[in-house]
C-alpha cells in the first residue's frame, strides 16, 4: 500500500478547501471586532462568497470526515460567520423611512386591535361622563387627587375658567414640564403595550382608566358649562397623546390575542409574529408623545384664544389621519414585511 | 480508554438555526449567568453614564450668569438624556452592534433571530420596550420600595406575581429567553470559537517510516474508538501524554485487532499515529459506501 492510498479522504478534502477557511477567519475575525466598516468593498463582495462555500464545507464535512476537531471548527467558524453575514442589517436608510413608511404600515397592519382599544377607551370616557353628571361625588373615585387639584366639579365656575386660561407663573419651567410629561407618558405607553403579554388584560384595564379619568373630567366642567373651553384645552395635545395611548393599547392587545388565540400556529410563533410589528407601534408612539408633550408644555400655557387652540386640534387630527392612513402605502416590499414579522 | 475524558461539557445546551443557505447550524445557548454578567457590566456603564451627566448638569448651574431660564434649558435636557440613556443604551447598541452590547461582548454573547434570519430592528425594539418593564420596573421598585405599598392590594399582589414570573422566565423555558426575547423573536447564543488544529491524521514531514496495516486489522474498531483515539493524539500533541500510558494503549489495541509485531512496545506514538490515519481512511471509505460502523459493537 502506497503512502498515498491510506490518506484519509478528509485529509485531502481539508487540503483542498483550508486556504478558503482561513481567509474567510480573518476577515470574520476582523468584522467582529471592528465592524463590517472596516473591510475593504472588495472583502465585503468576497465575504458572502467564503461563507457559502465554507458552509458548503461543512454539510460535506458533517457527513464524510470522521475528524470531530475538523467538523467543530467548521461549525464555529460557518456560526460565527453566519453571525457576520446575517448580523442586523440596517433595513432603513434613514429616520424618515422609518417615520413615514414602516411605522404607518404597522400601525395599519393593527387595525382590528385600533378599534378594539378605541371602544374600551370611549367606554370610559361614556361610563365616567354619565355617572360624573349623574352624581359628581363618582370624580373623585376616577381622578386621583393629585392629578386633579383644584380642578373639581365642587369648584367655582371662575377657578375652572382659571384653570384653562391661567399664565404660567414660571415660563422657564415650560420646558421641564414638557420633557417630565414627555418621559412620563411613553412609560405609560410602554407599559401598555408590555403588560399586554398577559393575556391583554391589564392594558384593557389600563386604556379603559385612562377613559375613565377623561370622562370624568370633561364632566366636571361640562356641569359648569365650560365642555368647549376645556376640550380646546385638551385636544391639540390630546389628539396625538390619546392617539398614542390607544396605539399603545392595540399593541398590547395585539400580544394578547396572540397568546389567546394563536390560530393553527403555536403561541411562542404567534407570539413571535405578533410582538415585533406592535413593538415598531409603541415605537412611533414616542414620536407621537413627543408632539404632544411640546403641544402641551408650551402651546396650551401660552395660547388662550378658543380658536387657534381648534385650529391646531384639528390640524393634529388631519396629519395624523393623513399618516395613519395614506402614508406609506406605495412602498410595499418582502423586506418591510420580513421587518415587521412577517403575514399576520 | 474509557478514562480519557470528553472535553465538552454535557450541561451546555445548544440551539440549531436553519439560516437561509438550508444547513443546520449548532449554536450554544448562553447561560443565565453569562447573561447577567453581560447585564451588570452594561448597567455599570449606564450608571457610570448618568453620574457623568448629574455631575455635568450640577457644573452648568455653577456658572455666575446662571438664569432661571438656564437652569430650566438645563434641567429638561438633563430629564431628556435620561430618558433617552434609559430607553435607547441597548437598543443603540444593539443595532449598531451587531445584536452585541459592551456588557455582551464582554461576555461573549451575542442576540440572534430565532428563525436563522437576520436580525431585524423591529425585534431590537420589541426586545429593548420589553427591558423597561422586566429591568428598570423591578430596579426602581427595589430602589423605593414605598412605591409598591402605595398601590392598593388587588394591584400590588398581581405586580408581585407578574415581577417574579419575569424574573424567573429565563430559567423556565428550554431556550432560556426573557420576555422581550419571547416578543422580538430572539435568542441569546455564545459566540462560537473556532480554532483549527493541526489534522492527526496528515502526513508528518518529520515522521520518516510508518507501519502499514492490513485490511482484517482495521475491521475491528468504529468511529467512538476512532474519535477517542484522536483526542489522545491531540494530548500527545498538547505534551500532555505520558510513554507508559501510551504505550498500554498501544498494546491494547494491538492485541484487540490481533496485531503481530514489536512496533507498539517500541514506538507506541508512531504505532498509534498510523493505526489511526489507516483507521480513518478505512472507516471514511465504507461511509461514502454507506457503511456506517458507530463502534466496536456495531
Amino acid at each position: 500500500m502506497s503512502d498515498k492510498q491510506i490518506e484519509p479522504r478528509s485529509v485531502l478534502f481539508r487540503k483542498e478547501r483550508e486556504k478558503t477557511w482561513s481567509l474567510l477567519e480573518q476577515l470574520v475575525e476582523r468584522a467582529q471586532k471592528k465592524g463590517l466598516s472596516a473591510l475593504t468593498q472588495d472583502e465585503l463582495q468576497e465575504l458572502p462568497v467564503l461563507y457559502r462555500e465554507t458552509m458548503s464545507s461543512l454539510s460535506v464535512a458533517r457527513v464524510t470526515a470522521l475528524d470531530a476537531a475538523l467538523v467543530r471548527y467548521l461549525e464555529a467558524l460557518c456560526g460565527r460567520a453566519y453571525l457576520v453575514v446575517y448580523g442586523a442589517r440596517r433595513p432603513l436608510r434613514n429616520l424618515a423611512s422609518a417615520l413615514f413608511t414602516m411605522i404607518p404600515k404597522a400601525i395599519r397592519r393593527l387595525h382590528v386591535e385600533f378599534w378594539i382599544s378605541m371602544c374600551i377607551f370611549l367606554l370610559g370616557v361614556g361610563i365616567a361622563w354619565t355617572l360624573t353628571l349623574k352624581d359628581p361625588s363618582w370624580f373623585s373615585s376616577f381622578v386621583p387627587s393629585s392629578l386633579a387639584g383644584d380642578r373639581t366639579p365642587w369648584s367655582t365656575t371662575e377657578e375652572l375658567r382659571k384653570s384653562l386660561y391661567s399664565s404660567p407663573k414660571w415660563t422657564e419651567m415650560l420646558g421641564i414640564f414638557a420633557s417630565h410629561l414627555f418621559s412620563h407618558n411613553t412609560s405609560v405607553g410602554i407599559t401598555a403595550f408590555a403588560l399586554g403579554f398577559f393575556l391583554g388584560i391589564p392594558t384593557v384595564l389600563l386604556i379603559f382608566y385612562n377613559g375613565l379619568v377623561l370622562g370624568a373630567f370633561i364632566a366636571a366642567f361640562h356641569q359648569h358649562g365650560l365642555l368647549f373651553n376645556v376640550l380646546g384645552w385638551l385636544l391639540p395635545h390630546g389628539v396625538p397623546e390619546i392617539g398614542a395611548i390607544i396605539l399603545c393599547g392595540a399593541a398590547g392587545l395585539t400580544l394578547g390575542r396572540a397568546l389567546i388565540f394563536p390560530g393553527q400556529r403555536t403561541r411562542v410563533d404567534a407570539l413571535r409574529i405578533a410582538g415585533p410589528g406592535a413593538a415598531v407601534v409603541v415605537g412611533g408612539c414616542f414620536f407621537l408623545f413627543f408632539i404632544a408633550a411640546l403641544t402641551e408644555g408650551f402651546f396650551r400655557q401660552l395660547v388662550h384664544n378658543d380658536g387657534i387652540r381648534y385650529a391646531l386640534a384639528a390640524f393634529q387630527f388631519v396629519w395624523l389621519l393623513g399618516w395613519i392612513v395614506w402614508s406609506g402605502r406605495s412602498s410595499d416590499n418582502e423586506h418591510m414585511m420580513r421587518e415587521l414579522g412577517g403575514c399576520p | 480508554m474509557s478514562q480519557v475524558k470528553n472535553r465538552r461539557r454535557p450541561s451546555v445546551k445548544r440551539i440549531e438555526i436553519i439560516p437561509p443557505e438550508g444547513i443546520p447550524l449548532r449554536f450554544d445557548i448562553a447561560t443565565v449567568g453569562e447573561r447577567i454578567s453581560a447585564l451588570i457590566v452594561d448597567l455599570v456603564i449606564l450608571i457610570l453614564t448618568i453620574v457623568v451627566v448629574a455631575l455635568l448638569f450640577i457644573w452648568t448651574l455653577k456658572f455666575s450668569f446662571s438664569s432661571a431660564s438656564w437652569i430650566a434649558f438645563n434641567s429638561s435636557l438633563f430629564i431628556l438624556t435620561l430618558f433617552f440613556l434609559r430607553q435607547g443604551y441597548f437598543f443603540f447598541f444593539e443595532l449598531r452592534w451587531q445584536g452585541t452590547t459592551p456588557g455582551k461582548r464582554f461576555a461573549k454573547v451575542r442576540v440572534i433571530a430565532r428563525d436563522g434570519g437576520s436580525l431585524t430592528l423591529s425585534s431590537i425594539i420589541a426586545r429593548n420596550l420589553f427591558r423597561d418593564i422586566e429591568l428598570f420596573l423591578p430596579l426602581s421598585m427595589l430602589l423605593s420600595p414605598g412605591r409598591i405599598h402605595s398601590f392598593p392590594v388587588w394591584v400590588s399582589i398581581p405586580m408581585f406575581g407578574w415581577l417574579l414570573v419575569m424574573l424567573a422566565m429565563p430559567f423556565l423555558n428550554a431556550h432560556r429567553l426573557r420576555l422581550g426575547d419571547l416578543v422580538g423573536g430572539t435568542m441569546v447564543v455564545r459566540l462560537p470559537k473556532a480554532e483549527l488544529l493541526p489534522d492527526k491524521a496528515a502526513q508528518k514531514a518529520h515522521i520518516q517510516t510508518h507501519i502499514a496495516f492490513e485490511a482484517r486489522h482495521l475491521t475491528t474498531y468504529g468511529v467512538y474508538e476512532l474519535e477517542t483515539l484522536a483526542s489522545i493524539l491531540q494530548n500527545v500533541e498538547d505534551g500532555k501524554a505520558d510513554v507508559v500510558d501510551l504505550r498500554i494503549i498501544a498494546n491494547t489495541i494491538a492485541h484487540k485487532i490481533e496485531f503481530q509485531g514489536s512496533e507498539p512496545r517500541e514506538q507506541p506514538e508512531l504505532f498509534l499515529r498510523s493505526f489511526y490515519r489507516q483507521q480513518r481512511a478505512h472507516l471514511e471509505k465504507n461511509l461514502l459506501l454507506g457503511q456506517h460502523k458507530a463502534n466496536k459493537h456495531a
